[in-house]
């Protein structure tokens, strides 16, 4: 196995046993993971949309000479506040779908790579 | 001639006073319920009730400026008998009513000013059901998410997420994580509608009780203007008629006040005191309804001050533990999320923190 460095037999523990032929799990799980990540692209669009909904919002300041002027900061506050959450909110549903995309292409990866290796050791 | 100005006057006066009572007994009945039981649809109420309000008043107000130029004729035409010191009681009276129907003008431009933020609010208002709408979907898709449990293989097998016992933890784990934010998003989503409304709710209560009060304070304000005018009117018809014949009567202005035409001259003036002694009365008694209307108006600014509390409050929340940040997936175990990339050219796998690089496969 020359070229392979030494951390790479360590990668048999998680998959299991080399001799169990674990294609098709991983396949289902790898697909598992990734039917996921619609999931997540769909919370990240509601974000948006509520994101595009705040700058419909009129009333974002007070006007200095109203009644309502102490209620109109809090307004204005609830606007920055729920803007913020949602602008970080779609940044967290990127990084899930990324992370989840990632992991299947791990899977399918070190799968393809134990094939490989399988293959290799088959007399 | 002056006393011709006063007879139209006064039948002006009297034709504004029957409109503003028939005004008042439609607009007032409904503002007392507002007043009581704000509702979103009660605006228009309340628009219809100022703007009528707000045309009468500004008649009004220029019926006391007319009233006062046509004594000051009248006076000036009966200098001989009638001193400027006499009508000063009117002119002291017009001048008084006449500021507070400007003050009244002043609170209608005002409120006029605020009506577009109520407007705006009840906008705004629709805006935040929208985007409460969509906060809401999203803790139901994620929460509801348990699809890893039940993978399974073509023989029906169930198929674990089980890589080292991390995967599927860790992404129950960021489920529960991320619905915590949402629902805390959809929380803060969620309670603008019901704040706006509150807080709008609370106002009209005070803008209505504060017109059910003006309603009340302009009908006998508007009366009592009717009433001088009459008083004097009969003042002035009466001394024009005595000065007609008085050499009938007297020498001097003093045997005038002796004949019976005096008499019931002075009979006249005395009914309409006693008039404008009824009308002050209302207006009494309208003041006395201001306690009513003060208390409405520390209501409903509770109301408003309580609201805007609620939204302090709420914006003051952490999204999760101690955090006012939206919590990031790498920040919870983000090392434990298996990954594939390619370093220098080389593939690389990470799990758990731990990287295999991995031979380029045929």
């Amino acid at each position: 196995m020359a070229g392979l460095s030494s951390n790479v037999g360590r990668i048999k523990d998680p998959l299991g046993d080399l001799s169990i032929d674990n294609t098709e799990h991983i396949r289902v799980v790898s697909a598992g993971i990734r039917q996921q990540i619609p999931v997540w692209d769909r919370q990240a669009d509601a974000l948006r949309q509520i994101s595009a909904e705040l700058q419909n919002l009129t009333l974002r300041a007070p006007t200095g000479e109203s009644f309502f002027d102490e209620f109109l900061t809090a307004h204005r506050e609830m606007i920055t506040r729920v803007g913020t959450l949602a602008t970080q909110g779609q940044a967290a549903m990127r990084d899930i779908t990324g992370l989840l995309a990632a992991t299947a292409d791990a899977y399918e990866k070190a799968e393809e790579y134990n094939t490989w290796l399988a293959l290799q050791r088959l007399p | 001639m002056a006393s011709s100005a006063l007879d139209a006057l006064e039948a002006k006066l009297d034709e504004l006073e029957a409109a503003v009572a028939k005004a008042a007994a439609e607009h007032e009945p409904k503002l007392k319920e507002l007043e009581s039981k704000p509702t979103e649809q009660g605006w228009q109420a309340y628009r219809d009730s100022l703007s009528a309000l707000e045309k009468m008043v500004t008649t009004g107000r220029g019926y006391a400026t007319e009233a006062r130029t046509a004594v000051g004729l009248e006076q000036a035409a009966l200098a001989s008998v009638i001193p400027p010191s006499a009508v000063d009681w009117f002119n002291f009276l017009v001048e008084r009513i006449g500021k507070l129907l400007t003050s009244l003008l002043e609170f209608f431009a005002e409120w006029w000013a605020d009506e577009s933020t109520v407007t705006k609010l009840l906008k705004d208002r629709e805006t935040w059901i929208r985007i409460a709408t969509h906060a809401q979907a999203m803790p139901k898709a994620v929460s509801g998410d348990d699809s890893f449990k039940y993978l399974k293989g073509s023989a029906g097998e169930l198929v674990p997420l089980d890589w080292e016992g991390h995967v599927a933890n860790i992404y129950y784990a960021t489920v529960r994580q991320q619905a915590v934010a949402v629902g805390h998003l959809a929380g803060l989503a969620d309670m603008m509608p019901t704040a706006i409304l509150a807080a709008t709710n609370g106002a009209l209560s005070i803008m209505a009780s504060l017109g059910a009060l003006v309603w009340r304070l302009v009908t006998p304000l508007l009366r009592l203007i009717g009433k001088a005018v009459k008083v004097l009117r009969s003042l002035f018809v009466g001394i024009r008629r005595l000065l007609a014949k008085p050499r009938e009567v007297g020498k001097d202005i003093g045997d005038i006040w002796q004949t019976l035409d005096g008499k019931a001259l002075w009979k006249s003036v005395r009914g309409g005191a006693s008039a404008i002694n009824g009308v002050l009365k209302d207006i009494v008694m309208a003041f006395g309804n201001l306690i009513l209307a003060i208390y409405a108006y520390l209501y409903g600014e509770t109301i408003l001050k309580q609201q805007t509390e609620v939204l302090k409050s709420k914006v003051a929340l952490p999204v999760w533990e101690h955090s006012h940040d939206w919590p990031k997936p790498r920040d919870l175990a983000g090392r434990l999320w298996p990954s594939f990339k390619s370093v220098n050219g080389r593939p690389v796998l990470d799990i758990g923190g731990r990287s295999f690089d991995l031979p380029a496969t045929p």
